[in-house]
């Protein structure tokens, strides 16, 4: 193929490495948030994937430009039909974590932190875990390494998946004991839930960079 | 069915081309026996005055040589002026008659000859015989020399223009050489040709009994002498004809062979 | 600034009554590919051999409008179409360089085949030429095959290579613009690739115009594409907008494989 394929390929590569990695950098910034409610650094997490959609946009666009100029086949197709499909999911992984964030602010004042603590925090742990390890397979090529690493992701979301149950169960024990509450606690556990759903992003985006090196046919 | 028709046309095929061939082979073999029987080294030591063939096959070549000079440059430069600068109608004009002239009885062109360089000059002559056999040379020259320029892609004139260069250059640097092959197959095929003529010769250098490179009397031919010598009654200037007819021949497949083999080499 | 300005251009064949070129405009961008695309018949090949006035070697075209070439000395344009002069038509041929469908080598050596421009150009000196060849070789990615043969005949190269070289042969006389008819047609898909490649490097030297019938190639490695049909200049716009958002709908159906 002409260099200026694999130019454009590269680019569009680097400029989704970089949102994934803004993505993992918010979600560490509420990880550290989190144990004692840091507004501060809430914000700077929400701030710092504010202008994902034009982003987005962009590289959707330099996409759309490289399949129309070249055509590409076989594992340069499946590569770009990927990348067009992981960009999608950062996308929404970033909207989830931005309605965490404001899910989680606007109760975690008022409701038992240490309790909470025991699960969120390695909750958010494993959520970082799994979306770090899917943007770092970006850059990776070995097919065992990739298998390897897309193990740690089903690994990290089924964690994440358990402790959610956890928070869930014991939120609902709380709030039985203390009803006027209730509606925070309701709102908590659907911040939390928005924070288990980018878990599960970083699978899809983990699948998909395994298609790109093995082939066969896109399943969600 | 069909293929009992097809059965049929190959059996007729095949028995027309053996009725062919077989006469081909009858002559070869004739000529061959006939010949060989003839022949001794002192046919290529005596003139025929003496009995052998030395001035009719030195008197033949030469005839033909001079007719190749003549004929090879300007059927070669005709033949490149109608292919390549030729316009339209004036270089069909041209090629028609080229076409006709190579079919032309070469009788004809011997009686034609005898018209205006024999009776004129007093009676047979060398040069009129050379005359004759670059008449018949140059049309079969021409032909091929277009033919062989024809085959040459025009693209590839194209490519040479397309550099800046001139159109006598890309003919010269570039389309000649590139039918250079094919145009001496041609030269060679026509001198071949016109070596193996009796007819141009018959009214216009004749034959001679003795060695001569004299060109204004008549002149040794290995050709017409055959047929002088077919019609005398003797059987040893019968024989004497075996001999030059299996000389001739072996004289025209000889350079025959030779244009082929120089094809096949570059090729 | 273009290198060249292609005004309201007409062109007809001779003993033909209607043209097979109607009043086409169209610059062709300084250091940058223009392709030429559009069905069988359309007049892209025609209206490339009137970019080198190639089709002066048949005589009894009619042409209208002009094609202004500029003069890169002193940044005027001047009207290839009103050349009539030998040594000019020569000139033109020099600055405006043109390779075929089929490779073309000359029955001669390598050497002597990228030389031949330049020995027509008047270059005599023997280390001049040498040095000239060798960068032409190189610029065209045949030197590493060839350096060591470079007295043998250019009949014994592969197609590719020998494409390759009619390419040496036209950059050897440093051309403005390179003309390429269907460079790559007759070519295997791994030569035709290593000429693109070539070609899109070459664009930093000389401002190119391809003729293709091969759509992809025209997307890989153009920078401007006109499509034409039936002799009318349809579209001409970058290349990501003739394959991303091209405006007409004709342009679209050829794009697109639904015609032609």
């Amino acid at each position: 193929m002409v260099q200026t394929f694999k130019q454009n390929l590269d680019e569009v590569k680097s400029k989704i490495t970089a949102i994934g990695n803004d993505l993992v950098k918010a979600n560490e910034l509420i990880l550290t948030a989190l144990k004692d409610c840091n507004e501060e650094q809430f914000n700077e997490a929400r701030n710092s994937i504010k202008n994902i959609t034009s982003r987005t946009d962009e590289i959707d666009n330099a996409i759309i430009k490289i399949l129309a100029l070249y055509t590409p086949e076989a594992r340069d197709l499946r590569q770009v039909v990927a990348y067009f499909k992981i960009t999608n999911e950062i996308a929404r992984a970033c909207s989830n974590t931005r309605s965490f964030i404001r899910g989680f602010t606007a109760v975690c004042k008022d409701l038992d932190v240490d309790t909470i603590n025991e699960y969120t925090v390695p909750m958010q742990a494993s959520t970082v875990k799994a979306i770090a390890t899917s943007i770092n397979m970006i850059n990776i090529d070995d097919s065992d390494e990739l298998q390897e690493m897309y193990e740690e992701v089903l690994i990290e979301e089924s964690k994440a998946d358990d402790l959610y149950e956890m928070i869930e169960r014991k939120l609902v024990a709380q709030a039985e004991n203390c009803s006027n509450s209730f509606e925070k606690f309701h709102k908590m556990l659907r911040a939390l839930r928005k924070s288990e759903k980018i878990a599960g992003r970083a699978i899809s985006v983990a699948n998909l960079l395994v298609y790109i090196k093995v082939g066969g046919s896109l399943h969600n | 069915m069909r293929l009992q028709l097809n059965k049929l046309f190959l059996a007729l095929s095949v028995f027309s081309a053996l009725i062919g061939l077989g006469f081909l082979g009858w002559i070869l073999i004739t000529l061959f026996v006939k010949g060989l029987a003839s022949m001794h080294l002192s046919l290529f030591l005596n003139d025929l005055v003496d009995g052998g063939l030395r001035n009719l096959i030195v008197g033949q070549l030469i005839l033909a040589g001079l007719a190749a000079l003549v004929g090879i440059p300007l059927g070669m430069v005709a033949g490149i002026y109608i292919r390549e600068y030729g316009r339209g109608k004036y270089a069909e004009l041209i090629r028609d008659l080229s076409d006709i002239m190579v079919s032309a009885p070469s009788i004809v062109i011997g009686a034609f000859v005898y018209a205006f360089a024999v009776a004129p000059f007093g009676g047979a002559n060398g040069f009129a015989g050379v005359i004759a056999l670059s008449i018949m040379m140059i049309p079969i020259i021409i032909n091929t020399t277009d033919s062989m320029l024809s085959l040459v892609p025009k693209e590839l004139r194209e490519a040479g223009i397309a550099l800046g260069a001139s159109k006598y250059r890309v003919i010269l640097d570039i389309v000649i050489k590139a039918a250079k092959v094919g145009i001496m197959t041609g030269v060679l095929l026509a001198f071949a040709r016109i070596a193996g003529e009796t007819a141009p010769l018959l009214f216009t250098s004749e034959t001679s009994n003795y060695f001569s490179l004299d060109l204004r009397d008549s002149f040794p031919s290995l050709t017409v002498s055959i047929y002088n010598l077919a019609n005398e009654p003797e059987k040893s200037s019968r024989d004497l004809a075996w001999a030059a007819s299996f000389i001739l021949t072996a004289m025209v497949l000889i350079i025959n062979l030779v244009g082929r083999y120089l094809t096949r080499h570059k090729k | 600034m273009p290198v060249m300005n292609i005004k309201k251009f007409s062109f007809t064949y001779p003993g033909v009554d209607h043209p097979s070129l109607k009043s086409i405009t169209l610059p062709i961008k300084k250091n940058k590919i223009t392709a030429l695309i559009g069905p069988s018949g359309c007049g892209k090949s025609t209206l490339l051999r009137s970019m080198n006035r190639i089709h002066d070697l048949y005589p009894g075209n009619k042409y209208d409008g002009k094609i202004e070439l500029l003069d890169l000395e002193s940044g005027k344009y001047r009207n290839i179409l009103e050349i009539k002069k030998e040594n000019e038509f020569i000139e033109l041929r020099q600055k405006v360089g043109m390779i075929f469908q089929k490779p073309t080598p000359f029955p001669m050596s390598i050497f002597d085949n990228v030389a031949y421009g330049l020995r027509i150009a008047g270059i005599k000196n023997k280390s001049e030429l040498s040095d000239r060849v060798e960068a032409a070789l190189k610029g065209s990615a045949l030197w590493k095959e060839v350096h060591d043969r470079l007295d043998k005949s250019a009949m014994g190269l592969s197609g590719g290579q020998q494409q390759r070289l009619c390419i040496a042969r036209a950059v050897a006389v440093k051309p403005e613009v390179l003309l390429f008819d269907e460079p790559t047609s007759a070519l295997d898909p791994i030569s035709t690739g290593a000429i693109e490649e070539l070609i899109v490097e070459l664009k930093n030297d000389v401002s190119i115009a391809i003729v293709t019938h091969n759509m992809q190639q025209a997307s890989r490695i153009s920078d401007y594409t006109a499509f034409m049909y039936l002799g009318d200049l349809i579209e001409y716009d970058k290349t990501e907008n003739i394959f991303l958002n091209p405006k007409e709908k004709q342009t679209e159906d050829y794009i697109t494989g639904r015609f032609g």
